[in-house]
């Protein structure tokens, strides 16, 4: 008996069994460090991180040109919601919320752009048979970008530009990472020199260029970096260093031989809202695709999809619009954005900027209003005084007006928008800052901004799209040829300065390019459209190199970078005059704003960086 | 093998003779058991000493037994004093059984075997299951709140489904543990399913050497609990049924009415009403009502227990539904418990407990619906619905905008269902060896299976709007199966009692989850019905890789039970928390003790003490409460703080997004155990033949090689911290509990109290770059930093030399009175004025900014404490129980909007009290419009209610009335007439009342942001606008068993 139950209670621990050890563990949804990639498909899945970060909160995914660049900028006013107010104030504390986030998002891509150059190394040993030919168009493509992340950096946090001949070179940088920190220590790294950094900015563009040549890619592969995108990145960086030779150089062969030309002013009046993307000035591009994939745009949680919602934060307003089946009464008691109301408009110095002499617009009653019908925005009460609208599409049709306002801005009661992707409505006049209800003669203009802005859905609501259908140029030809104009221009060449100059200009006024027109430059201090009567701008006005740069490039992330190489802080404060929520007038401080702060979670997590180390000013 | 079976024989033999020599000469003895009030006491046990014969009383008290005249009958059962009769010449005998008062001989559980009392020289607190079963709990967790020194339970929550946090004996780890909790021997999660009316008793082991048998996973301290069995050999089944039905009164904020909520308006956005007349025909909405309403508690429990000889089983089933405080929400709980034992014979013992529960609950969800224990981002001027029907939005005509959501639409809008299917199994054999050792297994296994359907629904609030839908469903199950084999030996020789045991445990853990989602669903519900529109994203895990492997031993050893020393040692092995050679940890203890009262000198010095015994300890734990892998590094979606938007890219139109995969973080093969060293000196006492009873304890907690998720910096592009050991953190402290208990006349009574006092320090944290970890934010929406009355600061500071979590900001100094003093202070640019908060200037630049920001209070409690009360008189029973924390500091975050105006929301009537807000002149509330060079008015520009100071920081000392109980117990002439054995019906209230000076709604407060029981130690005492409001429950209910 007592035997039968040992022998039960025996079975009974069997049972149980003991597990073997394991040897090396990993968690089993992710691909252990040891061993991947292991082909190139693999290693192609790292290389797409580099892109897909640019797509950042801080970068074009959503904070970076509306709160960051485009309130510093003066090209948007608009409610100083968080970390916006000290964009729009040029005056950030080290806890900035936007450098911050810009910060950590370029530095990130650096990341990942070091990710992709290692694991490529590690396929490379692991598989001596792997495509070569492949692994090295990967390597290219990854110190492309990792160029670009370091000249935004570079730009935006180094104490200062190099100038000609290495000044401010010994100045401090930004922290250069040229590998994949494998341990706590290689974390914690001091601040570079900026030469040693634009160095760095330099090497990579032309390991790019030389990875890259002669690689084109399949339209199935459009936004992918070129030889073109390296030589032209490289041609900048040579002009924001003032290097105007090698620039020269540089540039000349990405004008003269990349295949690129500048589009007619037709495709380029559309190249901005969802149409004519790679188009044939694009030199680098990030590719943005409307379908969110049921996401939030960037903030999307699990979802993965190739979205940005800038769109969300600078939509147009317009009259159309129902509340429920009833249409909106075509007054701005009822208006709609194309996206979240009440963030942020085009600023009104902008429109005088680009030569809109007319002022505002007066209301009168609507002779073909149907009191059977009642006020809708289809049928409105009143309309704009037909004597104003007709010198406005004068202005536009006779290019007193230069013509690049129209591709930036759209006009009160004058452009129409597709509010629901179908229907038209005429744009009402913005309501910010505090006035709901129109006021046509006062002095606020109030026009929508038109460029990388959604024209014919709503981004918000009531349709499925919810994410921009945009994509953003990260270079394109313009921006090389006025790079050039500037290096010519530099090293004392002012004609072809002055001919790539016009050639920008003739391009926007429908103009041949190559051509001499009525509407060239004659001088380097020719009259622009900035010397608007109405509020003529000393600087701008007498500028066209500086001119050109603002007009053609407007809200696409550049402004930034040459007002703080050509030190126009002072004289953009003075014209622009205010900003919405911030002190006024707006005042710039020289020794200061024209660097961002490092941001002071980096020298809480980077024991190389004290805050001795910080930019001056803070 | 023949040799052994000889040797058995030869053992046996001369055991059996002896037993049959003792059946001569007995006669038939009979009597009655009854209780101290004469009622019959059935299931007592009665054993002829120094045999292990005997039998139990029946229903009616009654038992038979055959024993010579030299026979000692003993009489006992759990919790009565033993009484032992010599037989003589009776044949009848009759007995009376009382309450123990003495809690000496009581059974203790500790780790893999039982103690008694008296014998224990590690720090062990018992709770019996009684004393809280007819709280309105469903979390067993709760019924030690005030009852255990040292233990500190926060219900911070009145939320139903919410789980207590429990801290023993100071926070001790940036990953502090949860208790482990051991449940008749194995291991469990959590005691979340755990019916309360199923316990007999609840220990805890508090210091080291009592937990370290449980090595690495003990360092939160160990709560083992029992369950009940049958009892009561040959009786019929007892049945006991209990019921209870409860109000739930949630404490809320009121916000502004419409009247005030324009005045408000017109005195700091003038604009915004200007020259409105129609303003009485505003909505006038309360959407704190409209959001919170009572909720109820009832709870159904019966069970069936009973007995034979070879045979003793419980059956017990619960129920309890709980509707939430907040519109929508509750939990139901329901659970069965099934536990059996059976003697097969002399020499085996089997048996089993299983314990099934499912948990339905409806969480809040939804976009935009997030809780507010007050919604200030609302405005009652919005109405409920628009007149067209559509949900309420901003009134037009007025110059005010609105951004929000309408709060109510917003919870309408989205719904879910959680299901948490919960199964506990465990077996065992126990076989009786020779020489005195005894084989135990056990295998345990739990299954828990969670599923989550979480619909959104379309929906327009005006400014807040989505055009499509959107179903997430989840399916996750975990399992662990524990194995343990544990051999004791017990043996006396003489005067030394030696108690050894020697195990081998091993526990395999697994998961397998699928977590799916998809928007633009066809029809509203938790179903999936694809449409063209829809996006899916699916993502799950299989991870059988969890295991742990751990050997240990114990020896007790005691002369004459007076002199104890104890050792003991654990190895335990993670495999999958620790890399390669890291993963093993040795845990040690010993401890020793000194009943000083058995010496005879002792005696005649304080014979007032019938016992006190002082007892020292020493111990190791380990902890390796962090996340799977955290070792390695590895490639997976490229994801970013905000999601994994950012984890595919297109190349070009019509073309399939890429995926992005890049490295994740820097390995860190050196990880391993964070180590706790406590030593413990106690001292157990009883005087006035037990009537007095009391314990004190000291101890001193260090934890070395603490882990610590180090931010790696920015620049380095790793998002993901460092998981490493970089510091240490000491709590001392001390225990006392005391108690009296006795009865005057008809009276009986039981007092007692107790408290603790812990003083936590970090002492070393070295590698982060400024050594200080910061934690909390004011949220008014969980995880959003930016939306917040205090934008993006963080609210504490950990350093070395503070304790965990300190509040770190401004000091205020004081309001300011004059205008010469204020305009020396200058806050971003801004100069202050009178009525202004005048902070500390710490570094003397003149300018008050991050670099000001100094510890301005601790949220670490220096004293928790319990009393209670326990009264009988005749049928009645009152039971009152007391808890309190003094010595810390609580952030009221709350206040920050309810005295200034958040974002485009509304306020509290406490605004009205601001300094010079309207016709007010300097009060004890900072301003809120600082005035502006153009006569305008700034909002809050002097950052008084926007920066985190200690304006802020107010003292959390409270007293609770935690539960108050009337009981009636009916007596046994009425209830023979209908069959029933006893009867109590009872009314209750529980929060009842709390006494503080703590300004917002009420001071017991846990860790942030943490679901679960989870302690943060860095979130600790943060009143924010997100916490789910405390409440007060009234019940009724009753017990009756047949």
């Amino acid at each position: 008996m007592i035997k039968k139950k040992y022998i039960a209670a025996l079975a009974f621990i069997l049972i149980a069994g003991c597990k073997k050890a394991p040897v090396n563990v990993g968690p089993p949804n992710q691909y252990s460090s040891s061993n991947y990639p292991t082909t190139i498909t693999q290693l192609q899945t790292v290389l797409v991180s580099c892109y897909s970060d640019l797509r950042d909160v801080g970068l074009f995914g959503f904070d970076f040109l509306p709160r960051m660049l485009g309130q510093s900028t003066h090209v948007l006013n608009g409610n100083p919601f968080s970390f916006t107010g000290e964009m729009a104030s040029t005056n950030l504390t080290v806890g900035d919320g936007g450098a911050q986030e810009t910060w950590n998002a370029l530095y990130v891509g650096v990341k990942n752009c070091n990710v992709t150059i290692y694991s490529a190394g590690v396929l490379l040993k692991t598989d001596p048979s792997v495509d070569k030919a492949t692994v090295n168009l990967i390597i290219g493509q990854a110190y492309c970008l990792r160029g670009w992340y370091y000249m935004q950096l570079e730009c935006l946090y180094g104490e200062a530009y190099m100038q000609a001949s290495g000044t401010n070179g010994d100045k401090l940088g930004v922290p250069l990472y040229t590998e994949v920190p494998q341990s706590l220590a290689a974390t914690q790294v001091a601040r570079s020199s900026v030469k040693d950094v634009w160095a760095l900015i330099i090497s990579d563009e032309k390991q790019a260029a030389t990875l890259l040549k002669g690689q084109v890619w399949p339209s199935t592969d459009a936004a992918r970096a070129t030889e073109w995108s390296a030589k032209g990145l490289l041609g900048k960086a040579y002009v924001y260093t003032q290097d105007w030779a090698d620039a020269k150089t540089t540039l000349n062969d990405v004008i003269t031989n990349s295949g690129k030309t500048l589009m007619s002013y037709a495709t380029y009046h559309d190249a901005f809202n969802g149409s004519n993307k790679f188009n044939s000035e694009s030199l680098l591009e990030l590719y943005i695709d409307p379908n969110p994939q049921g996401g939030y745009g960037i903030y999307s949680g699990s979802v993965s999809n190739s979205a940005t919602i800038d769109g969300l934060l600078w939509p147009p307003v317009t009259f159309g619009g129902y509340n429920g089946s009833t249409p909106y009464d075509g007054t701005n008691n009822a208006v709609q954005f194309l996206g979240y109301g009440g963030n942020f408009y085009i600023h009104d110095q902008n429109i005088l900027r680009f030569g809109y002499t007319l002022g505002n617009y007066g209301l009168v009653a609507n002779p073909k209003y149907n009191a059977s019908v009642g006020p809708t925005y289809y049928n409105q009460q009143q309309v704009i005084d037909p004597v104003y609208q007709k010198a406005a599409l004068q202005a536009r049709t006779n290019n007193t007006t230069d013509p690049r306002l129209y591709v930036n801005a759209l006009q009160p009661r004058i452009d129409s928008v597709q509010f629901d992707g179908i229907h038209w409505a005429l744009i009402a006049k913005n309501p910010i800052p505090e006035a709901p209800v129109e006021t046509p003669q006062s002095t606020v203009y109030g026009w929508s901004l038109r460029k990388y802005s959604p024209i014919d859905y709503n981004i918000a609501a009531n349709t499925t799209v919810t994410s921009d259908k945009w994509d953003y140029y990260l270079l394109r030809l313009a921006d090389v040829y006025l790079l050039y104009a500037e290096a010519c221009i530099g090293s004392g060449d002012n004609v072809n300065g002055l001919e790539y100059l016009n050639r920008v200009k003739r391009r926007a006024y429908s103009l041949p390019i190559t051509t001499p027109s009525v509407v060239d430059y004659k001088s380097l201090s020719d009259a622009t459209p900035a010397n608007n009567p109405l509020s003529p701008d000393p600087v701008l006005g007498h500028n066209p190199l500086y001119y050109e740069r603002w007009a053609e490039l407007f809200n696409e992330g550049t402004w930034w970078f040459d007002v703080c190489r050509w030190k126009l802080g002072d004289s953009e404060a003075a014209y622009y005059k205010s900003a919405i929520g911030v002190p006024s007038p707006l005042t710039f401080t020289d020794g200061k704003s024209y660097v961002w702060p490092i941001p002071l979670t980096e020298i809480n997590s980077n024991s190389k960086i004290t805050l001795a180390d910080q930019n001056p000013g803070y | 093998m023949y040799k052994k079976q000889l040797l058995l024989k030869l053992l046996f033999c001369p055991l059996l003779l002896l037993m049959s020599l003792s059946t001569f000469a007995q006669s038939a003895i009979t009597g009655k058991v009854t209780d101290e009030k004469g009622n019959p006491f059935p299931g007592i046990t009665i054993v002829i000493k120094g045999t292990s014969r005997g039998t139990n009383s029946d229903a009616y008290g009654n038992y038979k037994i055959n024993a010579g005249s030299a026979a000692v009958l003993v009489f006992s059962a759990v919790g009565y004093a033993k009484q032992e009769i010599t037989v003589g010449s009776k044949t009848v005998i009759n007995v009376t059984m009382t309450e123990d008062l003495q809690q000496l001989n009581e059974v203790v559980v500790v780790g893999y075997g039982t103690q008694k009392r008296k014998d224990l020289t590690g720090s062990i607190s018992s709770v019996k299951g009684d004393l809280f079963k007819d709280q309105p709990i469903t979390n067993p967790i709760e019924g030690l709140q005030g009852r255990v020194a040292g233990v500190n339970i926060i219900q911070n929550s009145a939320a139903p489904d919410a789980v207590p946090q429990v801290i023993i004996r100071g926070v001790a780890s940036f990953y502090q543990p949860n208790p482990l909790y051991i449940v008749d021997g194995v291991r469990q999660a959590d005691l979340n399913n755990l019916n309360p009316q199923d316990i007999v008793s609840m220990d805890i082991a508090k210091d080291a050497a009592s937990a370290a048998i449980y090595g690495s996973a003990a360092a939160g301290g160990v709560i083992l609990v029992t369950t009940k069995k049958g009892s009561g050999i040959g009786a019929p089944p007892s049945i006991s049924f209990s019921s209870r039905y409860g109000i739930t009164k949630p404490k809320l904020v009121q916000l502004l009415g419409t009247p005030d909520f324009i005045k408000l308006q017109n005195l700091v956005n003038p604009t915004f009403f200007a020259g409105a007349t129609k303003t009485d025909t505003l909505a006038n909405t309360n959407w704190v009502d409209l959001l919170y309403r009572n909720g109820t508690e009832q709870n159904y429990n019966l069970s069936v227990s009973g007995a034979s000889a070879n045979v003793n089983y419980l059956a017990s089933g619960f129920y309890n539904q709980q509707t939430g405080i907040f519109i929508k929400n509750y939990s139901n709980i329901g659970g069965a418990r099934v536990n059996t034992d059976y003697k097969l014979s002399k020499y085996l013992t089997i048996g089993e407990q299983i314990d099934v529960s499912q948990r339905i609950t409806s969480p809040l969800v939804g976009a935009e619906a997030d809780l507010h224990n007050a919604p200030f981002r609302t405005q009652p001027i919005i109405p409920i619905y628009n007149p067209d029907g559509s949900w309420g939005t901003e009134p037009t005509g007025y110059k005010i905008a609105f951004g929000g959501p309408n709060p109510l639409g917003a919870v309408n809008s989205a719904g879910a269902q959680d299901v948490k299917n919960n199964f506990q199994g465990n077996a065992y054999a126990d076989v009786k060896l020779p020489f005195h050792l005894d084989f135990r297994t056990t295998l345990g296994y739990s299954y828990f299976l969670e599923t989550n359907d979480s619909f959104q629904n379309s929906y327009s609030f005006g400014p807040v709007a989505s055009s499509t839908n959107g179903l997430s469903k989840s399916y996750a199950q975990s399992s662990q199966l524990l194995t343990n084999y544990v051999l004791t030996y017990n043996q006396s020789f003489g005067k030394h009692n030696i108690n050894a045991l020697a195990g081998y445990e091993q526990i395999v853990n697994k998961t397998n989850n699928v977590y799916s989602s998809m928007s633009s669903i066809g029809e509203p519900g938790y179903s999936y019905i694809q449409t063209s529109a829809s996006a899916l994203a699916l993502s799950g895990t299989y991870d059988p890789q969890g295991l742990i492997k751990s050997q240990f031993a114990r020896v007790n050893y005691n002369y004459n039970e007076r002199y104890y020393i104890s050792g003991s040692i654990r190895q335990d092995a993670n495999y999958d928390v620790f890399g390669p050679d890291k993963q093993k940890g040795v845990f040690p203890a010993v401890s020793a003790g000194w009943t000083i009262s058995s010496e005879p000198f002792f005696k005649g010095i304080l014979p007032i003490f019938n016992s006190l015994k002082f007892r020292g300890s020493y111990g190791q734990l380990g902890n390796s409460n962090v996340s799977p892998y955290s070792f390695t590094s590895t490639y997976s979606q490229f994801n970013n703080a905000n999601g994994y938007s950012v984890g595919a890219q297109g190349f070009a139109p019509g073309q399939p997004f890429q995926i992005a995969n890049t490295l994740t973080g820097i390995p860190n093969p050196n990880l391993h155990w964070e180590t706790i060293t406590e030593t413990n000196l106690g001292f157990d006492g009883e005087a006035l033949h037990g009537n007095l009873y009391f314990t004190a304890e000291v101890y001193n907690k260090k934890t070395s090689d603490l882990i610590y998720q180090l931010p790696l910096s920015a620049s380095s592009g790793f998002t993901q911290p460092y998981i490493t050991n970089i510091g240490d953190v000491d709590n001392k402290g001390f225990e006392l509990m005391a108690g009296y208990r006795n009865k005057i006349g008809k009276l009986g009574f039981d007092v007692s109290g107790n408290i603790a006092y812990n003083k936590n320090k970090v002492t070393k944290l070295s590698g982060a770059a400024t050594d200080a970890v910061y934690g909390g934010y004011n949220y008014y929406s969980m995880g959003n930093t930016s939306f917040s009355q205090m934008p993006n600061q963080q609210l504490t500071i950990t350093k070395v030399g503070l304790p965990f979590g300190e509040f770190y900001g401004y000091k205020v100094l004081g309001i300011f009175s004059n205008e010469a003093d204020a305009q020396k202070q200058v806050v971003n640019g801004h100069k202050a004025d009178i009525g202004d908060l005048e902070y500390q200037d710490l570094n003397g630049d003149g300018k008050i900014d991050q670099n000001d920001r100094q510890p301005i209070g601790n949220p670490n409690p220096k004293y928790v404490y319990g009393f209670n009360i326990r009264l009988n008189y005749g049928g009645f029973d009152l039971a009152a129980l007391f808890n309190g924390v003094a010595g810390v500091q609580l952030f009221n975050g709350v206040k920050a909007y309810e005295q200034s105006l958040f974002q485009d929301g509304n306020t509290t009537s406490q605004v009205f009290h601001d300094s010079f807000l309207g016709s007010n002149g300097l009060t004890s509330q900072p301003r809120l419009l600082s005035p502006t060079a153009g006569g305008g008015n700034a909002l809050d520009a002097n950052q008084n209610y926007s920066s985190v100071n200690s304006y802020f920081v107010e003292s959390g000392a409270y007293v609770k009335l935690k539960n108050v109980q009337l009981g009636y117990t009916f007596s046994n002439n009425t209830l023979k007439q209908i069959s029933i054995k006893s009867l109590r019906v009872f009314v209750m209230a529980n929060n009842v009342f709390t006494i503080t000076k703590y300004k917002g709604l009420d001071p017991e407060l846990g860790s942030a942001f943490t679901t679960g029981g989870a302690v943060n130690p860095t979130t600790q005492g943060i009143d924010a606008v997100t916490n789910y409001p405390q409440a007060r429950i009234f019940s009724a209910g009753l017990d009756v068993s047949l």
